[in-house]
């Protein structure tokens, strides 16, 4: 009976949570300990959740070696060195952080995520939360969702989806909202979720990234546009061709760039995204007649 | 020649879009609208080789112009992927 009470003892371990409605799971020998290094997840928490219908669960406590060949990318995001190796059997990566270094395998498919993270260290937060990120990125694009770099206004059930590279003003345009439109909410404002619905629809969700600001709501709301912002001297709003909008928003999608299979998924997602939704340019100054400009692209109150 | 294999084709209401990766930088996508004939011989090249002749042949087949026509617009469409950097010769 040994082989039934680790089984038990396993789905003792197993936290789950639910962003932009997809399920994930963690195991865990401490619930309680690792609920507290992952504070901003806690609105996402799921409760008798079981094993099933998980997108991926992420394991701790093995032992991940790094492959005998060349890695097919590196790079630095998010104040961690990342190395990408792929071979037959599946993706390590490896992530460094200051003297500190963690590992994952995610077999090909993704059904078994691996690592060698202990889940009972305040100093693992940081390589969890990108773990996290990474293996959420690529299993959830198997079902029309993606993660996008953007901030998120929403009024009345109704979302705006600020683009733009970092430092734009994506953030200072959403803070401009709160001051000036009574009634609206920032959604999240750097790591939203994309979904495309059968009916036709695209959610926006609320995730537990969200950059520097610590917005990790569990909502959503339905997406009426996307906005490019650019910096500049005079305030216009012009509407982007499908083309241009397509190129906005898959830049600005989460991607694993080194691999192809991937990229196709998120490009699939992402068109169809553009096929649903409007795509503006914003070149703006941080002003209030900014957010007018941006405020005509969700329902007036008389209109419905 | 050949169309390289991370150019795809993605079709968004009535219009048909080239979207290629160069390389793993994602500033270097470029997306590249294509009209009706050329997203049909783009589309079904993918992956084979092909000549300016056999493109020429096609278009005649499917549009009834004539050869010195499709010649010069088979001609016209590598032209503009050559520069675009969307085609790989092979010797």
């Amino acid at each position: 009976m040994e082989v039934n009470k680790s089984y038990i003892c396993i789905m003792d371990g197993l936290l789950t949570y639910s962003v932009a409605g997809h399920l994930f799971g963690i195991q865990t020998p401490d619930k309680a300990v690792t609920r507290g290094i992952l504070s901003s997840y806690a609105s996402f928490t799921v409760e008798n959740s079981t094993a099933s219908d998980l997108l991926f669960c992420l394991k701790g406590n093995r032992q991940i070696d790094v492959p005998d060949i060349p890695c097919i990318d590196r790079l630095q995001w998010d104040i961690v060195d990342y190395h990408y190796y792929l071979t037959g059997q599946g993706l390590t990566v490896s992530m460094k952080h200051e003297n500190r270094e963690h590992r994952l395998f995610a077999s090909t498919g993704c059904q078994d995520i691996i690592s060698d993270i202990t889940f009972l260290s305040r100093n693992e937060a940081l390589f969890i939360n990108s773990f996290l990120r990474l293996a959420y990125g690529v299993t959830a694009v198997n079902y029309q969702t993606i993660k996008v770099h953007a901030s998120v206004i929403e009024l009345d059930g109704k979302a705006l989806v600020f683009l733009g590279r970092s430092g734009t003003g994506k953030s200072t345009h959403s803070r401009l909202w709160l001051q000036h439109i009574p009634g609206c909410t920032l959604l999240n404002d750097d790591e939203p979720i994309l979904r495309n619905f059968e009916d036709g629809t695209v959610r926006v969700y609320g995730a537990p990234w969200s950059g520097s600001t610590p917005c990790y709501r569990n909502d959503w709301a339905e997406v009426a546009a996307i906005v490019h912002l650019y910096q500049s001297p005079d305030n216009n709003l012009s509407r982007l061709k499908p083309l241009e909008g397509l190129s906005s928003l898959y830049k600005s999608a989460a991607l694993l760039r080194s691999d192809r299979e991937n990229k196709d998924k998120v490009l699939d997602v992402v068109t169809r995204v553009i096929e649903r939704i409007p795509v503006y340019r914003l070149g703006c100054r941080p002003d209030h007649e900014a957010v007018l400009l941006t405020r005509g692209l969700l329902p007036m109150e008389w209109d419905s | 020649m050949q169309i390289k294999e991370d150019i795809r084709i993605k079709q968004i209401g009535n219009e048909s879009i080239l979207v290629y990766n160069d390389g793993n930088n994602l500033d270097y996508t470029r997306i590249i609208s294509l009209n009706q004939s050329a997203a049909l011989l783009i589309g079904e090249s993918m992956g084979k080789e092909f000549t300016v002749q056999h493109w020429a042949h096609r278009l005649a087949e499917n549009y009834g112009i004539d050869k010195t026509r499709a010649m010069s617009d088979a001609q016209t469409l590598v032209d503009k992927l050559k520069q675009a950097g969307v085609l790989c010769e092979r010797i």
